[in-house]
């Protein structure tokens, strides 16, 4: 027993030595918790910053669809010299600056990266210096759009803007232009406690980190290659080469004469068309009539017979009806009358096409050119062209090397629809203008949109006028044909035959197949093919 | 264009030639392997028929066009594809001739289509970039004769058949933007008419008997055809309808048919 006492002593005294470091190690620990708990920065209430006007409205959390880097920066809210509005909570702070930093790179609460004996890779977009506030409060913090984006290729050192700068002037415009290509940039804002020592006290807020992505993007992407126009009535079928770069999510098909201000438009010239006249020299003494005005003179313009004159009504109205259909890839306005036309069954057409460009060529308009005001090297690179049969030119595909930025007046836009775009999909490059007016001259480009809104650099301009066409069913109508009217079209034909007859014989043949089968199956007679004896 | 006779019959002789060998073995085991399939073969009540046809409406034979031709005009005088299918009821069998039953099929013209005609030349053409279409879907119910005895009773591997009854073609005319319409009426509705058919259906089980009888088993599948088939589709109204769009045609149809 008094040696197994002996042995517990011992067993207790070596416990206590390797356990000792531990405790005392432990003590170390709590007692560094304690030291650490210091200011704590953090988002108030709403985590997304409202974005605010320089003439102080307040545009909410963003300006731009749902699918469209909601959240984060494009060229147009740098433009604009947008703030961003953060409401930050702040509590335990004695004597320590509230700080802003941003950053292209991640994080910023460690010293060297606010430049502290290193070079900076993060700026600083706002400070609050000597703050004493134990209890929590709550600080609304402005930040300019133009701070956050104009220094991520250029770090300013020392990082900190001047002072003007960070109480709201901001960079100026060139700020907006400072990304080398459309690749979209995810951006860091931290707000923290810096102590004297330049050092991060207690817990920082980051903006930007995961669950709240913050994506810069301020160019757009490459311009579409090889847009022509293919004419139809009252329409245009506008096509390009769909791009092949990972920025673009649609396009923005641009005209002028926006559809419904023809008359403010380019002032073409028009003369008389009438169906089934020649247009001849006489025609020609009417095109002192000026664009979209009705012509009292417009008999003149070719020999018309009672049926012509209905002939063209109809025409006209098909036009109408047919721009009223649906069924188009995107139709861009309410429908318009098809052409100005006279009493007498004519419409206005242009006398010789002015300046329209054909397949693949070019115009001149003053609205939908000269409008990049970025350029970050948009000479994309045509892939080996690919010509069908007829010797078009169809989609090979481009290789982009940049993209830019264009700024087109939004009234030259057609069809946007609700995810932003006119046309949506990258690999789409084909767009259907409707709602025109024949004889019109109007101006197409056609410009690629990224996934952040940003409007790349207008294609080729292409110019034609739109003219009456005649499809099937009206070479077949005006041919002498007299089908058509719906499926219940037979009342219409004067022939008041039920018109489901076709279909009654068809359901009734099989419902009696089916009964017969089912007679049988209840005979117990199914499993084989019947005989008649 | 009519193809010669001594052609045809070059072209019938070559299928004789190549098919005998395979006629021949399926006879030689006929006595032993058909009686087997025989035995194990699920019961048979339908078939089911896919096929691919050239197709030319006949719109432009309308006498009211007056010897014009809107639909050459604007889709040319080639030939579009007609897709469809058909289902047989094998109702009754009638002894040492074969099958009879109604049936139903319905196709599809999913390429006619073709660019409308500026009414006055444009840029030095008539030829529009506005595009014209013109779907048809003709749907008939028909009797249908199967004289699979040959088959059956000789194993010679050729069913003939017929088909007959009454048809109606849907069909809608549009553009760019939609259903077209002219004169005030909508390029919508519908033809009626009559179906009348004869093809030759070769049964390929004679190649593969082994085959033939897993598909059975597996799938319920009595026999597999390939056919050629002569139809004519006449959608002229039939005595009641006035001014129909004639979307019927005359036509050669090839496929596949499965009895099950």
């Amino acid at each position: 027993m008094h040696r197994g006492s002996r042995f517990a002593a011992f067993g207790w005294l070596v416990l206590v030595a390797l356990f000792a470091p531990s405790v005392a190690r432990g003590q170390t620990t709590t007692t560094t918790t304690t030291t650490t708990a210091g200011p704590v920065v953090s988002a108030s209430g709403a985590i997304f910053p409202n974005r605010i006007l320089p003439d102080g409205t307040d545009e909410g959390v963003s300006t731009r669809p749902q699918n469209l880097n909601y959240l984060g920066l494009n060229y147009d809210d740098c433009a604009k010299d947008m703030r961003l509005r953060f409401s930050i909570t702040i509590s335990g702070f004695s004597g320590d600056a509230l700080e802003v930093w941003a950053s292209n790179v991640g994080d910023c609460t460690a010293a060297s990266a606010r430049g502290v004996e290193n070079v900076p890779s993060c700026w600083e977009l706002y400070e609050l210096a000597g703050v004493n506030s134990a209890a929590t409060q709550t600080v609304t913090i402005d930040v300019n759009v133009r701070d956050i984006v104009g220094p991520q290729n250029a770090v300013p050192n020392p990082p900190s803007l001047s002072a003007t700068q960070r109480q709201g002037e901001g960079l100026g415009l060139a700020a907006c232009t400072t990304q080398p290509s459309f690749t979209a940039v995810p951006m860091y804002i931290w707000f923290m406690a810096v102590n004297p020592n330049t050092a991060v006290d207690g817990t920082p807020y980051e903006y930007g980190a995961t669950g709240t992505p913050f994506v810069t993007d301020l160019v757009g992407p490459p311009v579409p290659q090889g847009a022509n126009e293919q004419v139809g009535d009252t329409l245009f079928i506008v096509n390009w080469m769909a791009n092949v770069d990972s920025d673009t999510a649609g396009y923005d098909v641009f005209i002028d004469p926006p559809p419904g201000h023809e008359d403010a438009g380019s002032g073409v010239t028009t003369i008389l068309y009438c169906p089934d006249a020649t247009v001849s020299s006489s025609s020609s003494s009417s095109s002192s009539s000026s664009s979209g005005s009705t012509s009292s003179s417009s008999s003149s313009s070719g020999v018309l017979d009672a049926s012509d004159e209905s002939d063209s009504s109809d025409d006209s109205s098909d036009a109408s009806d047919s721009s009223s259909s649906s069924g188009s890839s995107g139709s861009s306005s309410s429908s318009s009358s098809s052409g100005s036309s006279s009493g007498t069954g004519c419409r206005d057409i242009n006398a010789a096409g002015p300046t329209t460009s054909g397949a693949g060529g070019t115009c001149t308009d003053s609205v939908l050119s000269n409008n990049t005001v970025v350029d970050s090297g948009t000479s994309s690179t045509v892939i080996t062209p690919i010509f069908d049969d007829a010797g078009n030119e169809i989609d090979a595909g481009v290789s982009p090397t940049g993209g830019g930025l264009s700024n087109i007046p939004a009234a030259n836009l057609v069809g946007v629809e609700n995810d932003g775009v006119t046309v949506s999909g990258v690999s789409v490059g084909t767009y259907t203008i409707s709602g025109l007016k024949n004889g019109i001259t109007y101006y197409v480009a056609v410009a690629a949109v990224d996934g952040s809104g940003n409007i790349g650099p207008a294609s080729n301009v292409v110019c034609d006028y739109p003219a009456p066409v005649n499809d099937f069913w009206t070479l077949y109508r005006n041919a002498g044909g007299g089908a058509g009217g719906g499926f219940c079209a037979l009342e219409a034909a004067g022939e008041p035959v039920p018109s489901t007859a076709g279909i009654a014989i068809v359901i009734g043949a099989t419902a009696l197949g089916l009964q017969r089968r089912r007679r049988r199956k209840r005979a117990g007679r199914g499993g084989s093919t019947g005989t008649l004896s | 264009m009519r193809l010669h006779a001594p052609c045809v019959g070059a072209a019938f002789a070559g299928v004789l030639i190549v098919l005998a060998p395979v006629v021949a073995r399926a006879q030689e085991g006929a006595g032993a392997l058909a009686s087997r399939h025989s035995e194990y073969q699920s019961p048979q009540y339908f078939a089911l028929e896919l096929r691919f046809s050239p197709y030319t409406p006949d719109i432009d034979s309308d006498p009211a066009l007056g010897g014009k031709t809107p639909y050459a005009t604007v889709f040319g005088t080639s030939p579009q594809v007609l897709i469809a299918m058909e289902l047989d009821w094998q109702a009754v069998r009638i002894p040492h001739v074969g099958t009879l039953g109604p049936g139903v099929g319905i196709g599809y013209t999913p390429g006619i289509s073709g660019n409308a005609q500026f009414q006055q030349e444009h840029n030095g053409t008539l030829v529009s970039g506005e595009t014209t279409t013109l779907q048809i879907f003709p749907v008939y119910a028909v009797a249908v004769l199967r004289a699979d005895v040959l088959w059956r009773e000789l194993h010679v591997p050729f069913v003939p058949y017929a088909k007959l009854g009454p048809a109606v073609g849907f069909w809608r005319a549009s553009n760019t933007l939609g259903t077209s319409h002219a004169q005030g009426v909508v390029g919508l509705g519908h033809s009626y008419g009559s179906q009348v058919a004869f093809g030759l259906g070769f049964n390929l089980n004679v190649i593969d008997q082994y085959a033939a009888r897993n598909f059975d088993e597996t799938l319920g599948v009595n026999s597999t055809y390939i056919f050629g088939e002569w139809s004519r589709t006449d959608l002229d109204g039939l005595w009641f309808q006035k001014d129909p769009l004639r979307v019927g045609s005359t036509y050669w149809s090839f496929g596949l048919a499965f009895e099950f």
